[in-house]
This record gives C-alpha cells, structure tokens and sequence, in this order.
C-alpha cells in the first residue's frame, strides 16, 4: 500500500469546496435533536458547552492537519500504516472507515424513523430506504467531483430552511436563558461531549487531503466552516431552550422540526411537512461523502473495487433499515456512533500526533544521515 | 452504468406509489374545530366541525360527536356518524368545556403535541358552557362556525387584546415555573359564541376568569401591544367642569374609548427577600370616544384624565394579582422573574405556590394621551 496518493491533477477539488464538505457533513441529522441533548447536561449554560465544543474542535482540526503535513500527500488510512506498520495500520483503518459506515446506517434509519412519525406512518422504512440508497448510488457513482458539486448546489438549496426559524423567534421568553453560568464545569463538558454526534464527519478531512489542491489554505477553510457550523448549532439550540419551556425541551425529540412548526404562512400553512422533505436535500450530501469515504477507503486498503463496496453496504443498509426501525434501536445506533465518533476523531488524533512527530523527525534525521 | 442510473431513477419515481392509501380531498373530512367535553362518567365526547366535500349535501360542513375514551378514540367514534375520514391535520381551533377545563386539560394537550400531524398554531379555548353548546348551537343560524372562530380568535390576538391563545404559547407557559397560562373564554349568545374574557390556569386547570379589558391589560405584560382598542371607565368627578354638552348621556361615570397606540411592559425585581416587584408599563395612546361630551379646552384637563387612567390601569393590574394571590396562580409570570435572579437559578412550582401569596407588587402605570382627534 502506498503510503502517499498520486492524484491526477484533473481529479483535483479546490481547497474552498472544502468549506462546503464540512460544514454538510456535520450539520446532518444530529442538528434536529441536538438542543434537547445539550439542555439535559448543561441547561440553559449549552451556548457555553457549544462554544467549549468549538474549541476543542479546532484543537482537533489543527492536530489533524500537523499529522496530514508531516506527509507530502497522504490520507489518514496511508498515515497509520506508515506509522504501526501494516497490520495494525490497516486494522485501525478498517476502524476509522467501519465509523463512517456505522455513522452513515444512523443517518438513514434515523430519516426514515423522522419521515414516518411526521408524514407517513404506515410507510414502510424499506420505502425510504431504496429511495435514499438509490440517490446516494447514483451520487456516488458519479465520482468525487460530482459529490463536491452536489454538496455546493445542495448547500444553497437547503441553507433557506434556517429563514424558516425567523417566526419562532418572536416568541422566545428571555427567562429561559437566565441566571447565566449556572451549569458547572463537569456539566458543561458532558454538554460539551454529547455534541459530538452533530461534529461527526469533519474527519473526512483526513482522507479528503490529498484531493486537494492548495494544501495552506485547508486549515483556514477548516477552521471557519467550524465556525459556521458552530453557529448554526448555536442559533437553533438558543431559539429552543428560548422558545420550549423546559419540561417540553426535555421531552421533545426532534425539537427544531418542532420550531419549524410554527412558520405559517397564507400559502402554504404546514411548513414542517415542507422541511421534513426537504431536510433530504441535507441528508444527500452527507451520505454520499460518508459513501464515498467508505467506498475509498476498502479501495486503499484491501483493494477492493469501489463499486463492489458500493453495492453490497448499501444493501448491508437496507437491510439494516428493515431490522431496526424502533425508536431505542435506533437511540442505541445513534449513542453506538457517537461513542465511537467521539473516542475516534476526538481522542485518537491527539495519540497518533506524537507518533507521528516522532516518525517524521526520525525520518527526517535518516534522510540527513544518508546525505 | 446507463442501465443502472436508468433503473435508480424509475425506483425514484415510482416508489412514491408505495406511499400509504392515497388520501383524496373528496373522501376526507378535514377536522377544523374540536370541542372536548368529560362526561359525568369521565368518558370523553368531542365535538367536531368539519369539511367535506359531500355532493349529496348542500352544506360543506358538519358537525359530528363521539364518545371514547381518549380523544382519539372518540374521534373515530364521531367519524362513524359520517361517510368519510375524520382527518385531524388542519384543526385550527379546540376548545374545552368550563367544567372539563377545570378537570385539567393537560392529558388532551399530551395528546395533540404528541402527534405531529397537529399544528402547534392552533389556537385553544374555553366556553362558559360544554364545548358541544358553543359548536352545536350554529348549525341552526347556518354559521361555518369553524372559520368563524378562528379569525375571531386571530383577530383579537392580532389586535393585541387578547394574550397569545396558540397551543405552543399555552404548552411553553405550561411548561415554565413560575408561570402560569391564560386562554380566551367564549360564550354563546343569540347562537353565536362570542368572545367575553379570558380563563385563569393553574398550570393546566381552570381556575378564575376575567373580562376582556383585564385580557388587554394583562396581555401588555406579555407582549408590547400597537393599535390596541381599550375602553375603560374612570369616574366622572374630576371632570364635571368640562362637560361640554350634558346631552343625556349617563353621567354618574366617564367611559373612554382609547387606541394604545404603544404599550409596554417591564417587571423588576427590588427585592429578593420579602419578595417586592415593580411593573412599570408605559402606554401611549389616542382617544377615540368619550362616553359624555368633553372639551379638552387645557392641558390641565388632559393631564387629569391621564391620571384617572392609569388608577384605573392599576387597580386593574391589582385586581389581576388578588386573583393570582386567592388562587395561587401567575399569569404576569413573577415566579419567572423571581427565579431568574434567586442565586441557584432554581425554583419549583410548589416553593413558589408557597411565596406567591405574600408578593408585593407596585403597578406604576404612564399614560401619555397623544391626540384627541380635530375637536377639542
């Protein structure tokens, strides 16, 4: 296996799409039930443990992109097996691409639990899984390109919904927000912790280097699509805990499909319907990456032929979107994705960092000695 | 490649053919008020309004009742009375019978924001009868009573005299310590209902009710109000000099009819321990009608009624907090406030039901009288 990636220069994305990818990735399906998360570990303090997330997020993005330029072109899969050797190398990378395929299966169930408690309850979750899984196939099929593009017009044509938010801030109680700073510091990191399954899928950065074309400017973009995400997460969690009384926040699943439920306008009056079929439009593009992460990586590792990958976990998919459809399976797919998530891409980078450094001054002493 | 894109996109299109039964408009009959009434035997009867698209009929709507246990169950119980499908979705109005209001009415509002198909914008209500009176009444003067209540209920909220009635403004304050919700309170009268005041909660029970001036009054609490109507009545005294025109109109008492043209709000908290809050509400408003002629021939005269408005403000005001003491409710929400600046930050609804009664509150309420229209 090698451990840096020739990319042919047509195949090449620019770095600013970047922004896009990460900020899609992140921003999925954990965004619609976030808020209440947050509100049971820190109250109406969660703008705190948010902001306390967005800083360990960018400590995080920061180390990930030391590790990348330690390399002249390698991906997270090539790193570890520069660095552990072949077997466990490759057993660790098996790890990180199984994360992306577990976070992708929570993604469909969790859509097709959402279509049939809000549109169709009798809809049988096999329906919306075909649909999506056919939509994400054909995506992926298309090739890296095509999955930036869709990711770029995708954003633009979902980002509208947060304008939707607008009438639910009208009645939001300011009480709800006081007295300030109240939730302690354990509270505040667990608050800051269960945010975790909404920053999954930024660790797509970590295959997705070597595609990209001007290796400085990726931590720049990295960092403020952070931000936006942060923000976006911020906005709808503050609106929340402002507009839901405490009892309600805690009970409610989805309480920003909630939110959505107050727009009203002459022409259409049930907006929620609209944003639940919408939200497809933000499901998509973080399937696809997840696929094609997952596709790509079998391909570094084991050789496998991306199509093959393709085909049988989206069946493995819809397979299990027949299997699990109660809501606790679906709570414990979720938990499940976002333990490993948060061991995988919120600890582990901070452990191969020294290896890393170490290995890459040795190499460099090696290089010198040889001249 | 062709052939399997070509295959995901007829499974695309096609798969929406697996959707559930279609549900076509002429075999529905879309909900659009509901009324809920406990029976002597704890049973539950609604009340439903509905349309349909029934060619048989020369009326598109209809009333229908069924008995169950839950609403639900009631529901289907009505909709066997018609030949189509009671379909809930677009229930714009629900409003609960005085004496099942007083039961509680948390166990329907479970109900309704449990299922999502139910909008969080409708509005809720209460009747000084059973629900069944105030929707059953109108099918004799060929009223949609539907529609009628809901933009009378709209129109009133909208207007800013009548506090929020939706069911997530009633779920929220439901759902806040120390706050407790209103809603409007209809009455029917020559077959209409009509809206006469609002219905005090404790939480989810019924409690107390007031009139429509005290709904306005109160609501400047909750919200800022612009282009309300408020008529208020003062005494006549201070004024007997500027009668204009005794023209035979009742003159033991004056009764103004003002527009606020701005009205806000703010409560503070002075002190914390012997629990002391202050109220101060600034209106700006219009006159628009004076129960007898008057000449605003100085400002001194002007000045005066400003005055005897805004006693009259705060004795309202006070009358709302006697009513929130005797029943141990809160509908300015001080238990909010209160909470807000305790240094734990936390505050239950039983502590504050216990420090409630012994509140102090100054009401000082600023009238400032704009114009008066062309004539003095």
């Amino acid at each position: 296996m090698e451990i840096n990636l020739k990319v042919k220069p047509n195949l090449k994305i620019k770095t600013f799409y970047l922004f896009y990818i990460i900020s899609f990735i992140q921003i999925g399906i954990g965004l619609l039930g976030l808020p209440r998360i947050l509100y049971e570990h820190a109250k109406q303090d969660a703008w705190v443990s948010l902001l306390i997330g967005l800083g360990y997020l960018i400590l995080i993005m920061y180390v990930m992109v030391v590790i990348l330029r330690q390399y002249t072109n390698a991906d997270i899969l090539g790193i570890q097996v520069d660095v552990f050797g072949k077997w466990i190398g490759k057993f660790l990378g098996t790890i990180f691409i199984l994360h992306m395929g577990i976070a992708l299966f929570s993604l469909v169930i969790t859509y097709a639990q959402i279509i049939r408690v809000f549109m169709f309850p009798t809809l049988h979750p096999i329906v919306t899984g075909i649909l999506l899984v056919a939509l994400m196939i054909s995506g992926v099929l298309g090739g890296l390109k095509v999955i930036v593009g869709v990711t770029f017009v995708f954003f633009f044509s979902s980002i509208w919904l947060l304008l939707l938010l607008i009438p639910a801030t009208f009645h939001l109680d300011y009480t709800h927000y006081l007295p300030l700073f109240q939730a302690s510091l354990p509270e505040l990191l667990e608050g800051a912790r269960a945010t975790t399954y909404s920053y999954i899928g930024f660790e797509i950065l970590m295959l997705i280097y070597p595609f990209l074309e001007n290796k400085k400017t990726v931590l720049k973009t990295s960092l403020i699509s952070a931000v936006w995400t942060t923000m976006i997460l911020l906005i709808t969690t503050m609106i929340a805990i402002g507009f839901f009384s405490a009892e309600q926040l805690v009970l409610r699943d989805w309480s920003v499909l909630a939110l959505f439920k107050i727009a009203n306008f002459t022409f259409i009056e049930r907006f929620d319907f609209i944003v639940v079929a919408e939200w497809i439009m933000v499901i998509i593009p973080n399937m696809i990456l997840l696929m094609w992460a997952l596709t790509f990586g079998f391909k570094r590792l084991y050789r496998i032929p991306q199509k093959a990958t393709l085909y049988i976990s989206s069946i493995l998919i819809l397979i299990g979107t027949v299997m699990v459809t109660d809501h606790y399976s679906i709570q414990r797919v979720i938990d499940f994705s976002s333990q490993v998530g948060f061991w995988l891409i919120f600890v582990y980078p901070l452990v191969l960092l020294p290896f890393v450094l170490v290995k890459s001054h040795w190499r460099k002493k090696n290089k010198g000695m040889k001249t | 490649m062709k052939r399997l894109l070509l295959t995901l996109i007829i499974c695309v299109v096609f798969l929406t053919s697996c959707l559930p039964p279609a549900q076509e408009l002429e075999s529905l009959a879309v909900v659009n008020t509901r009324g809920v009434d406990r029976l002597d035997n704890g049973d539950i009867e609604t009340t439903l309004l509905v349309y349909r698209f029934d060619q048989q009929s020369p009326q598109n709507y209809a009333a229908v009742s069924g008995v169950g246990k839950t609403l639900k169950g009631a529901r289907e119980t009505a909709s066997n009375n018609i030949n189509f499908r009671a379909s809930p979705g677009q229930i714009n109005t629900e409003v609960y019978g005085y004496e099942t209001a007083e039961h509680g009415i948390l166990h329907f509002m479970n109900g309704l924001v449990r299922d999502a198909k139910v909008s969080d914008t409708m509005n809720l209500a209460i009747s000084t009868e059973t629900a069944k009176d105030v929707l059953d009444e109108n099918i004799s003067t060929n009223l949609d009573i539907g529609n009628f209540l809901e933009s009378l209920i709209n129109q009133e909220v909208d207007e800013g005299r009548l506090p929020n009635a939706s069911l997530y403004t009633f779920s929220s304050t439901y759902g806040t310590t120390g706050h407790d919700p209103v809603l409007p309170l209809l009455e029917t009268k020559n077959g209409r209902p009509n809206l006469i005041g609002i219905g005090y909660f404790q939480k989810d029970r019924l409690v107390d009710s007031g009139g429509m001036t005290e709904a306005t009054i109160l609501n400047i609490t909750k919200e800022d109000i612009k282009n309300t109507p408020l008529e208020i009545t003062v005494p006549v005294e201070p004024f007997v000099e500027s009668i204009y025109h005794p023209d035979g109109s009742d003159l033991s008492e004056l009764t103004v009819e003002l527009t606020i043209v701005k009205g806000k709000s703010k409560t503070k908290v002075i002190d914390l321990n012997q629990p002391h809050f202050e109220v101060n509400t600034k209106i700006r408003a219009d006159i628009n009608e004076t129960s007898i002629i008057l000449a605003f021939t100085n400002e001194k005269i002007l000045h005066r009624l400003e005055n005897e408005l805004e006693k009259k403000i705060n004795s309202i005001f006070n009358q709302i907090l006697e009513k929130s003491k005797e029943n141990l409710i809160d509908p300015i929400g001080f238990g909010r406030y209160y909470r807000i600046n305790r240094p734990s930050g936390k505050l239950t609804d039983e502590e504050w039901k216990e420090i409630l009664p012994d509140i102090k509150v100054d009401f000082n309420t600023n009238i400032d009288i704009e114009n008066y229209g062309t004539i003095m």
